[in-house]
């Protein structure tokens, strides 16, 4: 009988789609050497996660033995940081991982984070399609965040507000669009330059308009969406009073998809980005097309600064994006410049973030370490660029200043 | 149909290809010029909220101490003030011409390296390290040690991205970046409470102060209140090396080869991944080296705080666009910058311009001088317009 | 042709600078007009990187100078520190330039005044928040502005427990620190042994968030504080301490502000816990001008010398606590309470 089982085992791992369920199954492994540390299991003997993580590696080693490399790296990654952060958990007094792991106020935080990604992701990848490289996407950000709370404060309304918060990114990416497609500069340079220049700019309005000081008690700020579902288990407390801008960027991410990758619209912006030669020979504007595309990315990277002043904050601290727009960049790149993909590893780096600040604050028997937490996604972004878990593929006219013949 | 193959777009000339030519081209009225139109334009904006952009500027010209060039002797008390606005110029002109070296470096063999924040980090790190640790070494056995090995973190910091450049062609933008976010974190946490660099005070996020032994020494100014140390010398002696390395070597020959075209120079039988490789490392290196002097020169300690409010590796950018990546060039960008960024920061009289204005007016010069550059927005009006007076051919084939 | 022109405008504004720039000698005119000696008094204050804008600690040092400055007629100098790196530059350049009393703001200076007391034996220094008996060598010529935040603190945690004590359910309060500093502890402390006299089951949540201007963070604290059940929330943080009370505000339960009065925000701060920096600073510089100055030891400002105190209750609050903490105040004065602790486990 168990030789009998044991050959049909064995006949089953020799199957053309083993590799890939054995390297799922390593993932979630993985998930769980971390996840059985934390509440409500909280398993305090470093074993388990050592064993699960350890098991995970296995099968993502055998998986990526056999070909299902993409899988099998990934189960490894998993499996590795999963039995880190589970053993790290274990060092933590239980209270504390209580306190840090409130699962609602947790997910709620990682939104929270994760809605400027978001829009900066999107935007970015919105502007990369078309071929035009946008890694000023920090200093938009910044400029929407500055002068959306300006506009608020100015003009008694947040809708005015994040509007006028968006136009001043829409000028920068227009400066920018400007230098990278008709003065055919080095786009990554561009970027940098607007980048400082949105630092020099909302800095230097920040301290002659408002001293420096906050921008006023009583700015209008952006409402939260108020479902009434307080009492549903898990859902009510995450996602019952999140802010509007919040729904709006779930909203962005579907039709950024639909108008990307199911219109015609998109279609010309990624025909720019991947052959614009071609494009031009059918008859696309390729400059126009690629104006819109650097002035949509300037407009949404905005728009989620804008959400970090106007509805999170209330107010502007110089600076105040503090690389979020990279970490904008590190997402789109991460989801491979897919809408969704995009959006998943916002809502990942959101969630490291908030993990990162809560264990910063609860940790005392852990003081400082926490802080390391804020690397995750950069390395996860190394990773992937590194191309270890399958090609990373921008737009092939990706950078590449397009010259009409 | 025989589709042609996605044939990659006529990817123009390279970064570093253009801003050799604007060198060759213009020699030394367009860096001038495009320092003076940012200037310009920041005098513009200064005009339009209000204040008095000729007196801001002579104000940001006082902080600089760059007046005590041609001496008051009348004024015993100013005259001492702009010998320490001088000093502390010097001090951050030396730490940006480090930095300005390691972007010019990799500029010139085609890649931008934009993580020098990250690989000055990391070298500052190593140097507080070996300079807190190691007390009972000699003196100049010690500091020579820390410096090597702060050197030496900056160029495995870059190294890093330069092995992902030449394995799987990984753009260095990115990893670079991701890079200078893992450093400073990493530098948060080395300093930050209960992380192992954390000074005395556990309530205080500082690391410990680097030994007295150890320090640089002062010959200009006075040592408690962070005189002109002796890493100026270093900085100048790598402006150097820097030209010697990219002129009059082998390797400078193929970093700069591999800069103008990487394929030409593959054909020619230069391994352009080594070369990626090298040109990072060494590129980091510069920007280690700063890291290292600084600690060792002035900083003597660093905390979180300073670790997120650092941006000498940005403004090396900066230095390094102005200047053209050429050794004389970044030499004086980061005379400029750092006269700037000091005179702008510390050295201004508040009663004249507000320090926190004059310091985002630097960033906006440094934004504009970026993005000048970038487009060789001189260079086409200048060339463009001799062109066109002496009928003579377009600029580089398809590129202008 | 068509160069000259603009290329021509180029160069008449860099003559233009060039001249703006050697004429008039350059330097410091006010410094040399201003002589040592006879003349108003000249002070200077250099802020910590909280800088001027964090609406409490460094602004009112600030409005002590002032004040200073209009009723006691000396001249008075700001110097902000943008990171750690610039204390001993700022000290040293108000040294330097002979100024009569220089003050520091904040514990993270310590170190900062300790080298520039050193190197500038002649000159008088102040610190607010540390102890003259903690610097390094001990400088004769520093002057402690030492408070006990803890009283104030003790004052404002029972009037958060009493305002939340008829609630139905658990009784939670917590605070928010900027970082585990000795002044920060010293108010939740305070806070905290206040909150339990009033109502001994009550519960305590504690949370640093390693920043003194982010807004953002103290907010996200602050949100999971409230998650957790908390319905006071004190913001020990300075300027990222606002990020507290907005959050109180939006999830509506109570805040509690710090060092200045913080009142005017919303009526979500039920009080905010004073220390009257601006009033130990006038003091010290009167000190100086009366010739009184004596450094080499503290000043110790508390609730009996009117140096720490609890600021306006909020309009909503309960009507009875002005009349039971003024009573409780007065126990703390008188001694009846002591042994207040000043640290947080």
């Amino acid at each position: 009988m168990t030789a009998g089982a044991a050959g049909a085992v064995g006949a089953g791992l020799r199957s053309e789609r083993a590799p890939v369920y054995v390297g799922a199954a390593g993932i979630v492994l993985g998930a769980l050497s971390f996840w059985v540390t934390l509440p409500p299991v909280t398993a305090r003997y470093p074993a388990w996660p050592i064993v699960l993580g350890a098991a995970a590696a296995a099968a993502g080693a055998f998986a990526a033995w056999r070909g299902a490399r993409r899988v099998g790296i990934s189960a490894i990654t998993v499996g590795v940081l999963g039995a880190a952060l589970g053993i790290l958990a274990t060092h933590s007094s239980v209270s504390n991982l209580v306190q840090v792991f409130t699962w609602s106020s947790l997910l709620a935080s990682m939104f929270v984070f994760a809605t400027p990604l978001t829009y900066a992701a999107i935007g970015g990848m919105v502007s990369e399609r078309s071929g035009v490289v946008n890694i000023g996407l920090e200093g938009m950000m910044l400029m929407g965040a500055f002068w959306g709370i300006y506009g608020a404060e100015k003009t008694g309304s947040w809708v005015l507000g994040v509007l006028i918060g968006m136009l001043a990114g829409g000028l920068l990416a227009v400066i920018h669009a400007y230098f990278s497609i008709h003065l055919r500069a080095d786009q990554i340079v561009s970027g940098m330059g607007m980048n400082f220049l949105a630092v020099g700019i909302t800095g230097y309005f920040f301290v002659q308009l408002y001293h420096g000081e906050n921008v006023g008690a009583n700015v209008p700020r952006i409402p939260d969406l108020n479902l009434h579902i307080k009492d549903v288990y898990f859902l009510g407390p995450t996602f019952g009073h999140l802010n509007l801008m919040i729904w709006i960027g779930f909203l962005v991410v579907a039709l950024s998809y639909v108008v990307v990758f199911k219109t015609p619209v998109g279609l010309r912006i990624r025909s720019c980005g991947e052959h614009p030669r071609a494009a031009d020979t059918v008859g696309i504007n390729v400059y126009a097309v690629r104006y819109g595309a650097v002035i949509t990315s300037g407009l949404l990277a905005a728009a989620g600064g804008a959400y970090l002043s106007v509805g999170f904050v209330g107010t502007f601290n110089e600076n105040m994006t503090a690389g979020r727009g990279f970490i904008a960049l590190a997402a789109m790149i991460f989801g491979n410049w897919r809408p969704f993909g995009a959006f998943g590893a916002a809502l990942l780096f959101g969630f490291s973030a908030a993990l990162a600040f809560k264990m910063q604050v609860y940790d005392a028997s852990l003081p400082g370490i926490a802080v390391l937490i804020n690397i995750l996604p950069y390395v996860l972004t190394l990773i992937a660029v590194a191309g270890v878990i399958g090609r990373s593929t921008p737009p092939a006219a990706d950078g590449r200043p397009y010259k009409k013949q | 149909m025989n589709e042609p193959a996605a044939a990659p777009e006529e990817p123009g000339q390279s970064l570093a290809a253009r801003l050799a030519l604007q060198h060759r081209l213009g020699g030394l009225a367009p860096p001038i010029l495009t320092a003076l139109l940012a200037f310009l334009m920041g005098g513009l904006i200064v005009l339009a909220t209000g204040h008095n952009p000729i007196t801001t500027y002579r104000g940001i010209w006082d902080g600089t101490g760059l007046g005590w060039l041609y001496h008051i002797p009348w004024d015993t008390r100013a005259e001492s003030l702009a010998a320490l606005n001088l000093q502390q110029t010097l001090i951050w002109t030396t730490t940006l011409t480090l930095t300005g070296l390691a972007v010019a470096f990799a500029f010139r063999c085609g890649l931008f390296n934009i993580g020098g924040q990250g690989q000055y980090l990391v070298g500052l790190i190593v140097a507080n390290w070996i300079g807190v640790s190691m007390a009972g070494l000699a003196g100049p056995a010690h500091i020579a040690l820390a410096i090597v090995l702060a050197t030496l973190a900056g160029a495995a910091w870059a190294g890093i991205a330069g092995l992902l450049k030449a394995m799987v062609g990984a753009h260095e933008v990115i990893t670079t970046i991701m890079l200078n976010w893992i450093a400073i974190y990493f530098g948060a946490y080395v300093f930050g409470q209960g992380g192992p660099l954390q000074g005395p005070v556990a309530s205080n996020p500082i690391s410990g102060d680097v030994v007295q032994s150890v320090r640089l020494p002062v010959f200009w100014g006075d040592p408690v209140l962070q005189g002109l140390h002796v890493g100026i010398f270093i900085a100048l002696g790598a402006l150097v090396v820097f030209y010697i390395v990219i002129n009059r070597t082998t390797l400078g020959y193929e970093v700069r080869t591999v800069g103008f075209n990487p394929d030409a120079a593959a054909y020619g039988g230069i391994s352009v991944k080594r070369n990626y490789f090298l040109a990072m490392a060494i590129s980091g290196s510069f920007a280690g080296l700063a890291g290292g002097i600084d600690m060792l020169g002035w900083q003597y300690r660093f905390g979180t705080l300073d670790v997120y409010s650092s941006s000498v590796g940005f403004l090396g950018i900066a230095v390094a666009l102005l200047g053209r990546n050429t050794a004389v060039g970044t030499g004086i960008a980061a005379l400029v910058f750092g006269a700037l960024f000091y005179g702008t920061t510390h050295g201004i009289d508040p009663n004249v311009f507000k320090p926190e204005l004059a310091g985002n007016l630097t960033s906006m010069v440094q934004g504009l001088v970026v993005l000048f550059v970038g487009a060789d927005v001189l260079i086409l009006y200048v060339w463009g317009l001799r062109r066109k007076k002496l009928r003579m051919p377009r600029l580089g084939g398809r590129g202008v | 042709m068509r160069l000259i022109r603009p290329l021509s405008v180029v160069l008449v504004l860099v003559l233009a600078l060039a001249a703006a720039g050697c004429g008039g000698g350059g330097g410091d005119k006010k410094s040399a007009t201003s002589t040592q000696g006879v003349g108003p008094l000249r002070v200077g204050l250099v802020t910590d990187t909280g800088q001027l804008n964090d609406r409490g600690f460094n602004q009112l040092a600030y409005q002590g100078l002032l004040r200073a400055e209009k009723i006691l007629g000396v001249k008075g100098r700001v110097l902000e520190s943008p990171s750690p790196a610039d204390y001993v530059p700022n000290l040293s350049t108000l040294a330097r330039q002979g100024y009569d009393l220089v003050v520091a703001v904040g514990f993270d200076q310590a170190a900062a005044v300790a080298k520039a007391a050193a190197a500038f034996p002649n000159t008088r220094f102040a610190i607010i928040d540390v102890s003259q008996g903690d610097l390094q060598d001990k400088p004769k010529n520093v002057r402690g502005l030492v408070f006990r935040e803890q009283e104030a603190g003790y004052l404002a945690g029972y009037a958060a427990a009493l305002q939340i004590k008829s609630t139905p359910g658990p009784h939670v309060i917590s605070t928010v620190g900027g970082e585990k500093q000795p002044p920060v502890d010293r108010y939740i402390a305070g806070y905290q042994a206040g909150a339990k006299a009033a109502d001994p089951t009550i519960r305590l949540l504690n949370g640093y968030s390693q920043d003194w201007v982010d807004q953002a963070k103290c907010k996200e604290l602050a949100l999971s504080q409230i998650a957790a059940g908390s319905q006071v929330v004190f913001a020990v943080a300075g300027g990222c301490g606002l990020g507290v009370l907005d959050a109180a505000k939006e999830k509506k339960v109570w805040a509690v502000g710090v060092d200045a009065d913080q009142g005017y925000l919303g009526r979500q701060v039920l009080t905010s816990a004073l220390k009257k920096v601006d009033q130990a600073v006038f003091l010290t510089i009167q000190d100086v001008k009366d010739g009184t100055f004596v450094g080499g030891a503290d000043s110790v400002f508390g609730l009996d010398k009117d140096g720490v105190g609890l600021g306006a209750f909020s309009k909503i609050s309960k009507p009875s606590l002005p009349r039971v903490v003024a009573k409780v105040r007065r126990q703390i004065i008188s001694g009846v309470i002591k042994n207040l602790p000043t640290t947080v486990s």
